[in-house]
C-alpha cells in the first residue's frame, strides 16, 4: 500500500526545507530551524525525532550516509537524512502554494513590493 | 562526565517509548539533548523534559489508534481494495464468467428488493387509524411474554384497537403482571391481574377492564 498522505505542518515543512540543500543530521536541523524562524519554532529533541520518523514513514525523507564520516568523532556519530524524490516534489508543491499566497498578499499591498 | 538531572530524566522517559522508536532514535534524542545543553548551558532543561513527555503521549496514543480504529479501518479498506482488484482481474481475464457473476448478483439484489417491497406492502401495512404514529408501543413484562407472546404491537392488540374506536393503546394480559401503556409522549404503568384487556382511551388516562379478571390497579 502506498504511504499515507501526510499533512505538512510547519514543523514538517521546515524539516523538509532544511534538507533541500543536502543531507543533515537531526540536531543540525533543530538549530537551523530555530535560527531561521528567530526562535518562533523551537523543537525539542524528542519531537524532532518523532517528526523525522513520521516524515520517513511517509516516504518523504530517508536515512543516508554521513557526508564526511571521517570528520566525526565516533561518539558524535549521528544519523543523517536526505529528501526522497517524493519529498522534494512535495516541498516544491508546498513552496509553490506559499509563493502564490505571497504574490496575492503583495498584490493587495500587504507586503512590500519585490525588489 | 555525569549527565545533568534533566538528561537523566529524559533517558528515563525515553525508556518508556515504544521499542521500535526507542531503538532507532533513543540515542540520537539523548545526544541532541546533551549537545543542546552544552550549547545553551542548561537553559532548555524544562523544554527538553516537557517535550519528551508530550512525545511519549503522542507515540503511545498514535500506536493505540493504529492498533484499534485506524488499523481496523485500514485493514477493511485494504480488504475492500484487494477484493475490488480481484473482481476487476476476473472480469478482464474471464469476461464471460465475470459477466455471469455480475448478472447473477444484480438479479439476486433486485429479487430481494422486490420480495421485501411486496411483503412490506401486503404484510406490514399501516395500522388502520387516523393517527397511527400516535400508537407507539405496547409492551408487557417477561412473565407475559413467556406465557403468551403479547410483547410489542401484536395482531391481538391491533384487533382490540380496531374494535374500540377512540382507544390509543391496549395490552392483553394473561395473569398477574404489569404492562406499560405508551401513547404519544405519555406513558403509564398499570398493575393488572387475571385475564383481560387494558385499554387507554384517547384524551385522558383511562384503564378499563373489558373482560373478566380480578382487577386493574
Amino acid at each position: 500500500m502506498p504511504p499515507r498522505e501526510l499533512r505538512l505542518t510547519p514543523t514538517f515543512f521546515h524539516l523538509l526545507l532544511c534538507l533541500a540543500e543536502g543531507p543533515k543530521h537531526g540536531y543540525g536541523m533543530m538549530l537551523e530551524i530555530e535560527e531561521r524562524t528567530d526562535g518562533a519554532l523551537r523543537l525539542g529533541p524528542s519531537s524532532l525525532y518523532y517528526s523525522l520518523s513520521r516524515l520517513e514513514a511517509a516516504g518523504l525523507i530517508e536515512e543516508t550516509e554521513a557526508p564526511d564520516p571521517a570528520g566525526e568523532a565516533r561518539e558524535e556519530r549521528r544519523r543523517y537524512y536526505r529528501l526522497t524524490p517524493a519529498g522534494r516534489a512535495r516541498l516544491r508543491e508546498e513552496v509553490g502554494a506559499l509563493a502564490h499566497v505571497v504574490a496575492h498578499a503583495r498584490a493587495r499591498g500587504l507586503l512590500a513590493p519585490e525588489r | 562526565m555525569r549527565d545533568p538531572l534533566h538528561i537523566a530524566i529524559l533517558r528515563l522517559i525515553v525508556r518508556l517509548y515504544p521499542a521500535e522508536f526507542r531503538l532507532r532514535h533513543g540515542d540520537d534524542i539523548v545526544a541532541s539533548a546533551r549537545a543542546s545543553w552544552r550549547a545553551t548551558r542548561g537553559a532548555r532543561a524544562t523544554l527538553v523534559v516537557l517535550d519528551a513527555i508530550v512525545t511519549l503521549g503522542r507515540l503511545w496514543s498514535s500506536r493505540a489508534f493504529e492498533a484499534t480504529v485506524g488499523g481496523v479501518a485500514r485493514r477493511a479498506a485494504g480488504m475492500f481494495a484487494s477484493d475490488a482488484a480481484l473482481a476487476l482481474r476476473v472480469v478482464r481475464r474471464r469476461p464471460l464468467q465475470g459477466t455471469a457473476i455480475v448478472i447473477t448478483l444484480a438479479l439476486a439484489l433486485g429479487a430481494n428488493a422486490a420480495i421485501y417491497t411486496v411483503a412490506h406492502e401486503i404484510l406490514l401495512d399501516r395500522v388502520p387509524y387516523d393517527s397511527p404514529e400516535r400508537i407507539m408501543q405496547v409492551t408487557s413484562p417477561p412473565v407475559v411474554l413467556r406465557l403468551a407472546p403479547t410483547g410489542g404491537f401484536t395482531w391481538g392488540i391491533d384487533k382490540v384497537l380496531t374494535d374500540h374506536p377512540g382507544v390509543e393503546a391496549a395490552a392483553i394480559y394473561y395473569e398477574d403482571a404489569g404492562a406499560n401503556l405508551v401513547t404519544g409522549v405519555e406513558a403509564s404503568r398499570v398493575r393488572i391481574t387475571g385475564l383481560g384487556v387494558v385499554l387507554r382511551r384517547a384524551g385522558r388516562a383511562h384503564a378499563a377492564r373489558q373482560r373478566a379478571g380480578p382487577g386493574v390497579q
